[in-house]
């Protein structure tokens, strides 16, 4: 009995410090979660009056249609920038040097306003590299000339863009061949036709049989753009391409 | 008092033989759970062998503290009387009984222990009052003291005989009750206005002979019907209840009958005390247990259930704590209980508040907001750079045009014969998004060829190109010429 009793007293002490320390800071801690929440209940409370509402299903709409045409445009991107179709990366100077076309020898003032190109800025370089690869590879018979342009029709995040203006005369088979060159499809730097006008050169070489579309020598005059990824043009920069 | 009922142990010793019975209560139902029986009549001394009785009961039965235990108080000669009083208050009444009984008695009143019993009525109330020699009572008190016997009361044995027959077999008419025991008898008057009680100082083995010990016994009960009751109503017993050791002696009874005239009750069985199962029987046979009627009266003025209630000697404040214990328990288990509850309660109650409502929702229903217009901005520029990205693609397909339309052109040249027809000049102009991409081929022609070359024209062209414009003539710059225009929509 006593041991009952002392082990009641011991239970109820407990029950009484344990009320104390814990029950009550519980009870002030409650009232105090209490008022909170009435406070958050208003500032709720005003806020579904000023903020529009947004569903979350709205919200993960918008971000599952952000996730596809980010997946889309880099699927594009991927696509346009496929380095497998890319020619060989080369000095320009080299690429130069192979062609022995009047208007690109050095000393011309088409070559020196190049090499002023390509040693202003690596990605301008790349750019001239490719473009003159194709003019070697199509054996144009002649580059008139080629001029920088400011204005550029497509500024797509994350390619840098270059407008040209290039004159060249051939014949009309070497002519389309450079031409359709001039596609996207080839890796980078991404060259693009955004205009392009072929004209006869000279009236009295004009043939009469059919076979002669392809000849006398076309002049052809286009508008490229020339477009690269900016994480490629900064690595270049670096490399000092 | 235990954790499930109240219990009480109900000791008369004072007629020879030391007879206890234990009593438990539960609601309205009484049990009799244990009885015990312990002769020591024999013994020279009747007052040590009534101590030495209720030391081998003690040491053998070991009364627990949560047991009430009522102790008949040793009886040789005491003051019984009944007196019809206005009602009045308590102690009023008290100091007026006991001027009445120590003016009837003649003795010191520090030799008297006056107790009564009130029952009230409608204007007045019976006081049912006994006196005690006090110096015989303080020391049968002190002799329990001193051997470690518990007791809770000292009551008086006449009272509690006659608590008994009122409790078990209740008439309302008047009564003789007798508890004939081995060495002293107890009488009982009852009657509708009052209680009268009287010590005999003899019993069975008083005489060798029943017919003389009832001839006896029904001239102390003449005596004390002469005595002790008024004159002012008749005395009309319906019977004579016999209990005790003399219950038991069929002989004393059929004598006792003859000599009163009067049907003799015995109790062979308890109406309203249920019996346990297994009875613990400490030296007592069934019928010795039913004629505990002092023992009984003892245990059920215990147990709160006497009709004459009249202690002689109340309380015992460590007996009485200790039968507070169970409910004092239970009370600080239960407070116990509701302090953990209430302490429980609170710290969920805080923290289903704190879990109630997000602390942040306005800011994160802002930040959904910013994210979602956020989102939307995006979205365009995203859709911007995906379109773009497809113009951008989709001008390999007009720059590969140009072939085609010149193939086509050529199947209309290869028709010239020696007339005079060129391609003077053929102009791309890359779409965009909105604007497709056109191809414009100006064509210098003989004019003899103008009335049907429109027509080879479009035929050439269609089916290959689905918006072909073909316009002219027009006068050439070359003279004799005659000029084409084709506006052709490139797929």
């Amino acid at each position: 009995m006593k041991w009952l009793t002392a082990g009641l007293i011991t239970l109820f002490f407990c029950a009484v410090a344990t009320f104390v320390t814990v029950g009550l800071t519980a009870n002030e801690r409650a009232r105090t979660e209490s008022t909170d929440l009435l406070r958050r209940i208003e500032t709720t409370r005003e806020a579904w009056i000023n903020i529009p509402p947004v569903s979350y299903s709205e919200t993960e709409a918008l971000a599952a249609e952000w996730i596809r045409l980010e997946e889309l445009g880099n699927q594009r991107l991927s696509m346009l920038t496929d380095r497998r179709y890319a020619p060989i990366a080369e000095n320009l100077e080299a690429v130069l040097d192979r062609m022995d076309l009047a208007t690109l020898q050095p000393g011309t003032p088409l070559r020196n306003q190049l090499v002023s190109w390509a040693a202003d800025d690596p990605r301008t370089e790349a750019t001239l590299s490719s473009l003159f690869s194709l003019v070697h590879l199509g054996g144009l018979e002649e580059v008139e000339s080629l001029d920088r342009r400011k204005q550029a029709h497509l500024k797509i995040p994350d390619l840098t863009q270059e407008t040209f203006e290039l004159v060249v005369v051939s014949e009309m088979e070497g002519i389309l061949d450079f031409l359709e060159q001039l596609a996207p499809g080839r890796g980078e730097p991404i060259l693009s036709v955004t205009g392009a006008s072929l004209r006869r050169i000279d009236e009295t070489l004009w043939s009469t049989t059919p076979e002669s579309l392809s000849s006398p020598p076309v002049r052809l005059w286009v508008r490229l753009e020339a477009h690269q990824l900016e994480s490629a043009a900064n690595a270049s920069s670096e490399q000092g391409l | 008092m235990s954790f499930l009922g109240q219990s009480a142990l109900g000791v008369d010793a004072t007629d020879g033989t030391l007879k206890a019975v234990k009593l438990v209560r539960r609601g309205r139902r009484v049990r009799l759970v244990g009885s015990w029986r312990v002769p020591y009549h024999r013994q020279a001394d009747l007052l040590s062998g009534t101590l030495e009785a209720l030391r081998m009961f003690s040491s053998t039965v070991r009364p627990d503290g949560l047991t009430s235990v009522v102790v008949s108080a040793p009886d040789h000669q005491h003051f019984s009387s009944t007196y019809l009083v206005p009602n009045m208050e308590r102690a009023r009444l008290s100091e007026m009984v006991r001027y009445e009984v120590l003016s009837q008695l003649g003795v010191p009143a520090e030799e008297a222990l006056v107790r009564f019993h009130a029952r009230k009525g409608v204007s007045e109330q019976q006081v049912h009052a006994v006196a005690f020699d006090r110096l015989k009572i303080d020391d049968f008190q002190e002799s329990l003291r001193a051997q470690h016997f518990p007791f809770d009361e000292i009551h008086p044995p006449g009272f509690a005989l006659a608590s008994f027959v009122e409790h078990e077999h209740p008439l309302g008419r008047d009564r003789i009750l007798l508890g004939v025991g081995e060495t002293a008898s107890e009488l009982v008057l009852l009657r509708e206005d009052g209680v009268w009680t009287r010590h005999l100082p003899f019993g069975l083995r008083a005489e060798s002979s029943s017919a003389r010990l009832a001839e006896r016994l029904a001239s102390e009960i003449g005596a004390a019907v002469a005595y002790q009751l008024p004159d002012d109503t008749p005395f009309r017993p319906a019977d004579l209840v016999l209990t005790e050791e003399g219950a038991l002696s069929a002989a004393l009874t059929t004598e006792l009958g003859r000599a009163m005239a009067l049907p003799i009750t015995r109790f062979g069985e308890l109406p309203h005390i249920a019996t346990a199962k297994h009875l613990n029987r400490g030296g007592a046979t069934e019928p010795q247990t039913l004629a505990m009627g002092k023992a009984i009266g003892l245990a059920l003025t215990g147990l709160g259930l006497a009709r004459l209630p009249c202690p002689l000697v109340q309380g015992n404040p460590r007996r009485t704590a200790a039968r507070m214990l169970p409910m004092a328990g239970i009370s600080l288990g239960v407070a116990s209980l509701g302090l953990f509850g209430l302490t429980l309660l609170a710290t969920q109650r805080a923290e289903a508040l704190n879990a109630a409502l997000a602390h942040d929702l306005p800011g994160e229903m802002q930040s959904l907001y910013r994210r979602s217009q956020q989102t939307r901005a995006e979205l365009g520029a995203l859709q911007a750079r995906a379109d773009d990205l497809l113009t951008l693609a989709e001008r390999r397909p007009a720059v590969l045009g140009m072939r085609a339309a010149l193939a086509r052109l050529a199947e209309v040249v290869a028709t010239r014969g020696s007339d005079t027809m060129h391609v003077n000049s053929a102009y791309l102009a890359v779409g965009d998004a909105t604007h497709p991409a056109r191809l414009t081929l100006t064509i210098d022609t003989d004019p003899a060829r103008d009335e049907t070359l429109g027509d080879l024209l479009s035929e050439a062209f269609r089916g290959v190109f689905t918006d072909v414009t073909v316009s002219g003539p027009e006068q050439a710059p070359s003279p004799k010429l005659s000029r084409w225009v084709m506006e052709i929509t490139l797929p």
